[in-house]
């Protein structure tokens, strides 16, 4: 002892036996063990993921034990990131933005394989791993982790806290800055670790220095002309007379389809008055908006390049058309050929609004361009992404993806931040130069959605306000994309006038991780897994629909006991989903328990789940021509039991918030929509029978054999968001019911699970380790499925609406196009519709009363 | 001398008992929703995890102070130490026992005997909204603010309700002195919840909106404004925040034991010693601590407009014809 110098080691604690030491060793220790044992968490529940991190603090798990269930959702108050899903470039600024925000000491745990490494997510929009720009103590392998695992990890990053030694750091800091200004260092410039893992991703990658279009390597078909009106495949479908007579003197060419919805080419000059007649005949809502691109990357050229597609829906029962068919006759598709050095088309969203979100995603994806459209900017890229995706010379991972945060500057981050969006800011569009701007729309034309409503921000705030002198004053408040309330990472730019919202703006793809053109790269059937996590709580019920528009391609059926384990895995699902829209809109409205109760019944779920298919979620257990395994007993035990003690909660539920006069008041006259408004959005599904319009796919286009099930379909009649709620409530007691009838019918309905049909369908499991033959189909259906050429959609009724998938197939391995209709986009799509002139607080009841999933809105 | 020695033991005792409810009331809040969500709640830190709040504790004061850049510096500081202060303060005029006899020394179980005890707590109460409005003002975020608006809003209207239902039995009493408030209700039949039931409900009521519970968490309203007026708190003085409310919780539970439920009475045993009238109001304070819990956890929250129209167009006119007939009453009997 004497000098400063021999102390100095020894308040590092190194030398156990000073008394010195002692203290500092002591210190340590208290200061460890108490940050070990209170690490409040950060959810950063960005896809799938987070549905099990909910599940983790759920009454299975459990994370409370270890004083981890704290969630905070600011980060100011964290002590561990928790990131739980894909993260995107576009969501990586404001991962790390909140990272950032925290204080320290802060540590970071990589739940599942999407955060520790990108996953199965080789595309690109999604970030290889989040360590790329964050630091990450603990990963956590798994898609999705068990819970269990995560706990693990606690456990281990406890250990790692234990092994620290926080004195010897306190006074090395206590000489640097007091204050940490926490966002200010990211005010001047990009962050550096954003950017250092940008430029470090690319070079790595070969393909980089090749030319464009040798990159993606294409199969060649043998007709390059192909396109999808070609009279060799499909037949022409009938259109019902009102069609015919709409499009009469239109020129309007009947193509073949392959799933009985009659398609006409209409050329680009006629398109306008085709969208007015088929709207006067009824048709009233837009099902999708989408385009094919037809370039075959080494293959000259073809023009016109993109066909865009429209598909319209009619509840308007066609009086010439009383047959059985009618449901048929309900849809028509239009589709229109446009070169690419003239890629526009006009617009269609005046008369049906619900095409507005398609349109802008068409434009996003392809570059094609919507002459008219009020709005016309980026869905799912960011504004000032240079390229379009799915156009057939983008390579899958990307090109440059740093030009995502090149720009990120102060002036970006300002007006990112102040939530003025880049409107029309793509018309810069970049890299290819392809396209002149001649049809640029000429400025943002008010959209009107209902006519003679002001929609312009300073408009409603002077309706609303009157002359009162303290109105009018506006502010921008950005919620989201890492908010609690927006279900994931949703971004909702609203303006507000007090606390009354006038406007708000819905920004998507925060999850974008390019589905679509993931599917075109790896073929038909390794695509399975990716529609389980397209609304993840509903796996199975995406993987039916799914097989089932192969399945119409291939012109194959599934065997009928197979259909009827896919009758019981899908409303098994709906109820999966359905418990989730409660959990989490009534966690919204603050009735935190009810979560929990939800929680507690899902994990029965989970259990007949996992007992069935191996895994809790993400099954992937669908395969094209029948299931991959059959139903054994102690599942349909399992389930048995479920059905018959799940009616309890829901009455519990009843008592909790049915009858709770603080959850009706919240809930009724929220949200109102009128039929004709709900169904001119595009919603289907719960949304759309809120509003009272009967219209249930599995009544209307019945498939996998519901047309043999007795159950009803619940309507409300207000359109409120209490009618959403309860017709909810509802489809769980009748999906109880269906699943009842499944169970009995799996009883007598034996045989195959699985189409004996070597095209396409997988040989059972057990033949394959037997057989060499058995292993060569086996091999050619997962690498190189082939379809018959041609387009196909089909549709299910799924928790959230019509999940569709529009399949267009060249007879190659490699898919030309899979377009996935989602619901939850429409339902995102209203949330501007509704909430205006409501009040903040009604925001997170809406939010919750259209029940959406991120990973499906943005694929 | 041994005045000074027995004020500051009361003092000592008096503020270590409100601090270590606050301690338990933050493992309580944590283990009763467990309890009631079918979980277990922190039980690794010592047994059934007693240790939860202290490792908490270490936890914020060892860890890093963030001041969001633009935030009034000033204000930004001292704001925690506002809202939880006034709490601290309240607690001192509580009486929660009789007169005790130690050691020839005859006791005052209060920390202070002020006559007009009432309006003290009622001034002291309407500091604390100050804590939260500047939190949320001088954070510089927008969440922040809109959670201070909410407070300053919220407390204005509730206060109302608060003070009438209170004037109701201060009217009975005839005294703004809690001492003789609870003297009036030694007998188990005299409580005030017997003769003031409404004056209680609305009080009660009242009471979870001047604290900040739910369902009347405006002010912090997590799936809204993230965490309100707190957000950009971090460390030890977002936790003095959370100090602040459970202290409140405490003084306000603990008034409603002295207002309604006769204190430290005990039922059907007028002349029970001191320290069974103390358990006696540590057992009734703790019931309507455990209420606040229980409605936390059950209920769905209000919207801030109805809150609104509740506390002015339902509460208020219930709690000024409460008063009223009271007073009437009173005069004629009087008479
Ligand atoms: S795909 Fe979904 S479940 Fe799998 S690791 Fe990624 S986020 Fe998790």
């Amino acid at each position: 002892m004497g000098s400063l110098k021999e102390v100095a080691p020894v308040t590092s604690g190194s030398d156990p036996s000073s008394k010195s030491g002692f203290l500092a060793t002591s210190a340590d220790w208290l200061i460890n063990w108490s940050r070990k044992n209170s690490l409040w968490p950060m959810p950063l529940g960005l896809s799938c993921c987070g549905i099990e991190l909910m599940a983790l603090l759920g009454p299975k798990f459990d994370l409370a034990r270890f004083g981890a269930e704290a969630a905070r959702f600011t980060p100011r108050q964290c002590d561990l990131m928790l990131v739980a899903g894909t993260l995107t470039w576009k969501m990586a600024q404001a991962a790390r933005t909140i990272y950032d925000q925290m204080p320290d000491p802060k540590w970071v745990i990589a739940m599942g394989v999407c955060s520790s490494t990108g996953g199965m997510y080789d595309s690109y929009a999604v970030v290889q791993g989040v360590d790329s720009i964050l630091p990450v103590d603990v990963y956590v392998p798994g898609c999705p982790p068990r819970p269990d695992a995560v706990i693990d990890a606690i456990i281990k990053l406890q250990k790692k806290i234990a092994r620290d030694k926080p004195v010897r750091r306190l006074l090395a800091k206590s000489a640097g800055p007091e204050i940490d200004e926490g966002t200010g260092r990211l005010d001047h410039q990009p962050n550096a670790a954003v950017l250092h893992a940008l430029a470090d991703r690319h070079p790595h990658d070969p393909r980089a220095q090749q030319p464009i279009a040798d990159r993606v390597p294409r199969p060649t078909p043998g007709d390059a002309a192909w396109f999808v009106g070609n009279p060799a495949v499909g037949g022409i479908a009938e259109a019902p007379a009102r069609v015919t007579e709409a499009l009469a003197g239109l020129d309007a060419r009947p193509l073949p389809s392959n799933d009985g919805t009659p398609l006409f080419g209409v050329a680009r000059e006629r398109l306008r008055e085709a969208f007015e007649r088929l709207r006067r005949a009824g048709f009233d809502q837009s099902t999708f908006v989408t385009a094919v691109d037809h370039l075959h990357v080494g293959l000259p050229p073809v023009e016109p390049r993109f066909e865009v597609l429209w598909q319209f829906r009619s509840y308007h029962r066609d009086p010439g058309h009383r047959d059985a068919s009618q449901a048929r006759g309900d849809s028509v598709r239009l589709a229109c050929r446009v070169r690419s050095d003239d890629a526009w088309v006009p617009t269609c969203c005046d008369l049906w609004p619900g095409a507005n979100f398609s349109e802008r995603e068409v434009f996003d994806m392809f570059g094609v361009r919507f002459d008219g459209h009020p709005d016309l900017r980026r869905l799912l890229m960011p504004d000032d992404y240079g390229h379009h995706p799915l156009r057939k010379d983008f390579p899958q991972q990307g090109i440059e993806p740093d030009r995502l945060y090149r720009q990120w500057d102060r002036e970006r981050r300002a007006r990112w931040l102040s939530g003025e969006a880049e409107r029309l800011a793509a018309a810069g569009d970049g890299a290819d130069q392809q396209q002149p701007d001649a049809q640029q729309p000429a400025g943002r034309r008010v959209f009107e959605y209902a006519p003679g409503a002001a929609t312009d921000p300073r408009e409603v705030a002077a309706s609303l306000g009157g002359d009162d002198p303290l109105h009018g004053e506006l502010m921008k408040l950005n919620m989201g994309p890492q908010h609690p309330a927006t279900h994931g990472v949703l971004r909702l730019v609203m303006t507000l006038d007090g606390e009354t919202m006038v406007d708000a703006d819905p920004v998507v793809g925060y999850l974008h991780r390019g589905k679509e053109k993931t599917c075109e790269t790896l073929g038909w059937h390794k695509f399975f897994p990716h529609t389980d996590r397209l609304d993840y709580v509903q796996s199975l019920g995406n993987n039916v629909g799914y097989a089932l528009a192969l399945e119409k391609l291939a012109g194959i059926e599934a065997p009928p006991r197979a259909q009827v384990i896919r009758v019981l895995i899908c409303e098994l699902s709906r109820i999966m989903a359905h418990l989730i829209y409660i959990s989490a809109a009534s966690i919204d409205l603050g009735a935190v328990t009810v979560f929990f109760l939800m929680f507690k019944e899902r994990e029965r779920l989970y259990d007949i789940m996992d007992a069935y298919t191996g895994h809790r979620m993400n099954n992937t257990y669908v395969r094209i021509g029948g299931v991959y395994a059959d139903i054994d007993d102690r599942v349909t035990a399992a389930a048995h039991e479920f059905l018959d003690t799940f009616p309890a909660l829901l009455a519990e539920v009843d008592k909790l918030l049915t009858r709770n006069r603080i959850w009706v008041d919240r809930n009724r006259d929220v949200g109102v929509l009128t039929a004709e408004q709900a169904i001119a959005l595009s919603l289907t599904g719960p949304s759309l029978r809120g509003s009272g319009v009967e219209h249930d796919l599995r009544r209307a286009q019945p498939y996998s054999g519901y047309e043999q099930y007795d159950f009803d379909v619940p309507v409300g009649s207000v359109g409120d968001a209490y009618d959403r709620y309860l017709v909810r409530m509802e489809e769980m007691r009748q999906s109880v019911r269906i699943c009842k009838q499944a169970l009995d019918k799996l009883e007598h309905v034996k045989g195959d699970v699985l189409l004996e049909d070597h095209r396409f369908v997988l040989p059972p499991k057990g033949r394959v380790h037997e057989s060499m033959e058995e292993l060569i189909y086996q091999f050619k259906i997962v690498t190189d499925l082939r379809l018959p050429r041609g387009q196909a959609y089909h549709a299910v009724e799924a928790a959230k609406g019509e999940l569709g998938f529009y399949v267009v197939s060249d007879g190659s391995s490699r898919p030309v196009r899979c377009h996935i209709r989602a619901p939850g986009l429409m339902n995102v799509q209203a949330l501007p519709h509704i909430s205006r002139g409501r009040l903040l607080s009604d925001m997170v009841a809406l939010i919750g009363s259209m029940d959406f999933v991120m990973g499906e809105v943005d694929r | 001398m041994t005045e000074i020695v027995i004020w500051v033991v009361k003092v000592v005792v008096v503020w270590g008992a409100l601090l270590t409810t606050a301690a338990i009331m933050s493992l309580a809040e944590r283990k009763v929703s467990a309890w009631m969500q079918y979980r277990y709640g922190p039980n690794r830190v010592g047994p059934f995890g007693v240790l939860q709040p202290v490792a908490d504790g270490i936890k914020f004061i060892m860890k890093e102070e963030l001041v969001p850049a633009g935030a009034n510096r000033l204000l930004f500081r001292i704001a925690p130490a506002l809202s939880a202060a006034p709490a601290m303060l309240a607690v001192a005029v509580i009486p929660f026992g009789y007169t005790a006899v130690i050691a020839g020394h005859e006791i005052t179980l209060s920390v202070a005997d002020l006559d007009i005890g009432i309006l003290y707590i009622l001034a002291l109460g309407g500091l604390g909204v100050y804590g939260v409005i500047l939190g949320g003002w001088a954070s510089n975020s927008k969440y922040s603010l809109l959670g201070g608006l909410r407070a300053s809003a919220q407390m204005i209207s509730y206060e109302l309700t608060l003070m009438l239902s209170i004037m109701a039995v201060v009217l009975m009493a005839g005294s703004l002195d809690l001492r003789q408030i609870i003297e009036g209700q030694r007998a188990f039949l005299d409580w005030n919840i017997f003769y003031q039931p409404l004056a209680f409900v609305l009080f009660t009521i009242a009471m979870f909106a001047e604290t900040n519970r739910h369902p009347f968490d405006f002010a912090e309203c997590e799936p809204e404004l993230v965490g309100g007026f707190h957000t950009e708190y971090s460390s030890m003085r977002f936790a003095l925040f959370f100090l602040g409310e459970y202290c409140a919780m405490t003084v306000m539970a603990a008034l409603n034991t002295t207002l309604f439920w006769g204190g430290p009475s005990v039922p059907f045993w007028p002349d029970a010693p001191w320290y069974v009238g103390v358990v006696a109001f540590i057992v009734k304070t703790s019931f309507f601590l455990f209420l606040f819990i229980w409605v936390r956890w059950t209920l769905p929250r209000l919207r801030f407009d109805q809150l609104m129209r509740l506390g002015w167009q339902a509460l208020l006119p219930l709690a000024l014809a409460n008063v009223m007939v009271t007073g009437a009453v009173i005069a004629l009997t009087a008479n």
